[in-house]
């Protein structure tokens, strides 16, 4: 009996002791999340895999015999009143202006001038042609800024009349987005932006292949479709919102080389004197056209008389010494126009 | 009584059952037989169960004095951590307040408000010192802290790169800016959040260890069993009922025990207030704050994003506005809102109401005009937005104050209370052994 008094205060005093034991414990580190990317990188994933979503069965490959994706509809003979104009061309008239999807990043062909916080380029000034033609005023256009990827859903959706964003002709955006383009308006050629006292050693895909370099282009682009082509001999394609957006990791070092039209790669220059546009040949030829609503063919009929006669009249070379000859030399010829599609 | 001192002022560490022992494990022949006739016969085992008597009155105190001390601590600790928090909140609110200001400047070109840049620098130069200060207040988030100040300075760095090239009106400076916003809201606030996580948890487990009750309450009742089991056994060989001292120090230890444990679970019940009520509503206002600047940054991103703010910034800002709407009402259940104070939900929907007339604006096509409105120093939504700001502040710092002294008054309490248990524990302790020695005196 006398020997439960001692084990009673052991075992209390060592509850205690346990007790505190339990209480007093440190805190476990404060757990750092792992990021998906590095802060200082842009928002868009670094996407070298092909889209997650197969490709819908293309009607382009092989194109149907004798496709030419430049050809468009054959031109209104000639420009009607604007109190004539129906259909969508009426729409138009009727709301008072016409409303455009365009770049605000490609400097020299659309981009946002931060002192004016007008936009203004070469595509841009071409639009302003069309709101001439239908307005007898310039200035009677919505510019809506649309990125690469949005072109296709901004025109079938119809948030937009016209496309104006440095588009290349392709036989899969007639016949598998579909849509509509316009004749030719400009003709560009894919070429590679690489670091300056790089210009020699790699002036090309190819070159870049070999040196099994980093090589940006914006998403849903022809300029990354030609670039995955060169995915299996050592380029890793990495993929930016805008050319902008490729720009950025070009400055921050993420990727060696930029792919883009001439044009776009121009405006890249003019931003960057550290990149540098070697002498090369273009890989693919680019032709633009100004995009449409497949079910608007008498509009683009209407937009093609346009094009002729600002082609002709000298507006079209006024343009593009405006905007493209100081980074591209002086205008060449317009490029000629092919119709006859059905 | 010459030896019984001795015996009372055994230092009760843990060592001391061991040296009371009935049967030491390897005695001295020597000490054994001093052992033996200390605690042979009656009077014997009278000494050896005052020690007993002594023993678990001095435990109890001093275990109930450490109880009521680390719940003292606990109390300071949840304290520091629930600071922590508010400070990690404040660091979220500072960087979004910063972003707003950033990218609203932004939209009016190269010259910047200078007011709103000022804004810009305060904000970051917070973020700055809120940073060392977490870092110094708890060790723990040393590395989340350092992350947290990495991912601060590529922001920074993104976004004088954005100013210097928008200065020269060149496009690839809006990317910069959207690349440093994008940043800010995939890699820094995820840091951020985990900070909240962890210092939110941390104030969790040290409340609720302040108001814990059982340790004081087992020990109290062994030592209250076994002062009894010695008074029956007293009782029995001397027949008489009530040993003076034994009974005080018995009584004194019953009343230290309840006292204890009335005053801990008065702690218990406070601090469940404190973190329903301050602590919650503190948290929901520097939520719905970082909320309603990541909204005015993304109604600048989206007018920035020219064309395209309904892909990814005008539903990112209806997010974070339902996110304020959500936090506020928050607020208001957990506390009564001082009477006469702003209502920050109605200044909230004066701001969301200048937002949609912006986005009438840009979605109409009048980019200009909805940019206009957006930037004008003098016009809601910078007005609307500003007020909210500033009657959010103040409820804030009004909260804050409150949380503070509302944790500090049960602390007091508890360091009281412990050292009042402690004397209680060794003043019946001394009671007990000096009345057993009345009646082994009895027997010389």
């Amino acid at each position: 009996m006398t020997l439960r008094m001692p084990r009673a205060a052991l075992a209390a005093l060592t509850l205690a002791v346990t007790l505190t034991a339990c209480t007093s414990v440190a805190y476990t580190e404060t757990p750092v999340p792992t990021p998906g990317m590095s802060a200082a990188g842009p928002p868009t994933g670094v996407a070298t895999a092909a889209p997650s979503t197969p490709a819908p069965a293309s009607q382009c490959s092989p194109a149907p015999a004798g496709f030419q994706a430049t050809q468009s509809y054959a031109p209104l003979a000639a420009l009607p009143a604007t109190a004539q104009l129906t259909g969508r061309l009426g729409e138009i008239r009727d709301r008072g202006y016409l409303i455009a999807g365009v770049s605000a990043d490609t400097l020299l062909l659309g981009a946002r001038n931060p002192l004016t916080g007008q936009i203004e380029g070469f595509d841009i000034d071409v639009v302003r042609e069309i709101a001439r033609a239908i307005f007898n005023d310039p200035n009677r256009v919505q510019l809506v800024v649309i990125n690469a990827a949005g072109r296709q859903s901004a025109l079938t959706n119809r948030t937009v009349d016209v496309v104006a964003r440095n588009m290349t002709m392709t036989c899969a955006r007639w016949l598998d987005w579909p849509i509509a383009f316009s004749a030719e308006y400009y003709r560009s050629g894919q070429k590679v932006l690489v670091r300056k006292g790089q210009e020699d050693a790699t002036k090309s895909l190819a070159d870049l292949a070999k040196a099994k370099a980093r090589v940006c282009a914006p998403a849903g682009t022809t300029s990354m479709t030609k670039l995955r082509e060169f995915e299996a001999q050592g380029i890793v394609p990495v993929e930016a919102d805008t050319h902008t957006g490729c720009l950025v990791r070009f400055q921050q070092g993420s990727v060696a080389a930029i792919t883009g039209d001439d044009t776009v790669l121009a405006g890249l220059v003019a931003q960057d004197p550290y990149g540098v546009v070697p002498p090369q040949d273009a890989v693919t030829a680019e032709p633009y056209g100004l995009g449409f609503n497949a079910a608007d063919k008498v509009f683009v009929q209407y937009v093609n008389r346009v094009l002729e006669t600002v082609k002709a009249d000298g507006r079209w070379t006024a343009i593009y010494n405006r905007w493209l000859a100081a980074s591209l030399g002086p205008a060449p010829s317009p490029p000629p126009a092919a119709y006859g599609r059905a | 009584m010459s030896q019984q001192p001795a015996v009372a002022a055994a230092p009760p560490t843990a060592a001391g059952p061991a040296a009371y022992g009935i049967r030491p494990s390897a005695p001295a022949p020597a000490e054994r037989s001093w052992l033996r006739e200390l605690f042979a016969g009656t009077p014997g085992r009278m000494r050896l169960f005052a020690a007993l008597a002594s023993l678990a009155a001095v435990v109890f105190g001093l275990v109930g004095a450490w109880t009521l001390w680390s719940s003292a601590a606990s109390l300071g600790k949840a304290e520091a951590n629930t600071t922590q928090v508010v400070r990690v909140q404040a660091i979220v609110a500072d960087l979004l307040r910063a972003d707003a200001d950033a990218t609203n400047a932004f939209l009016v070109g190269g010259l910047e408000d200078p007011a709103q840049r000022a804004d810009y620098e305060d904000a970051m130069g917070r973020v700055a010192t809120a940073i060392a200060t977490a870092a110094q207040a708890q060790p723990a988030d040393g590395r989340a802290l350092a992350a947290l100040n990495v991912a601060v300075q590529d922001y920074a760095a993104l976004v004088e790169q954005a100013r210097a090239y928008n200065r020269q009106g060149l496009p690839v400076g809006a990317q910069y800016l959207t690349t440093a916003s994008d940043g800010l809201r995939t890699t820094t606030l995820p840091i951020l959040e985990s900070l909240r996580v962890a210092n939110t948890d941390r104030a969790t487990g040290e409340f609720a260890a302040a108001g814990g009750i059982w340790v004081l309450l087992v020990v109290g009742l062994i030592a209250v069993l076994a002062i009894t089991r010695v008074a029956v056994w007293l009782a029995g060989r001397t027949h008489r009922r009530f040993n003076v001292g034994l009974s005080a120090g018995h009584l004194l230890v019953i009343a230290a025990l309840v006292v204890g444990v009335v005053i801990l679970s008065g702690i218990g019940g406070e601090v469940r207030r404190i973190q329903d009520r301050q602590f919650a509503a503190t948290l929901a206002l520097t939520t719905a704050r970082s909320a309603a600047y990541d909204a005015r940054a993304n109604e600048s991103l989206g007018l920035i994003a020219r064309g395209q703010a309904s892909v990814k910034r005008e539903p990112a800002w209806k997010s974070a506005s339902a996110e304020v709407t959500t936090q506020l009402e928050s607020l208001s259940t957990a506390i009564s809102r001082p009477a006469g104070g702003t209502d920050l939900a109605a200044a909230w929907k004066a701001y969301t109401v200048a937002h949609a007339e912006v986005r009438a604006l840009d979605d109409s096509g009048r980019w200009d005009e909805a940019v206009a409105k957006a930037t004008a120093a003098t016009e809601s939504p910078r007005t609307s937005f500003s007020a909210f700001d500033t009657a959010s502040a103040t409820e804030l710092a009004g909260l804050q104050q409150a949380l503070a002294t509302d944790t500090g008054a049960p602390t007091g309490r508890a360091l009281a209370t412990a050292v009042a248990v402690l004397l209680a524990g060794l003043a019946a302790a001394a009671l007990a052994s000096r009345g057993i020695a009345q009646r082994v005196e009895e027997y010389r």
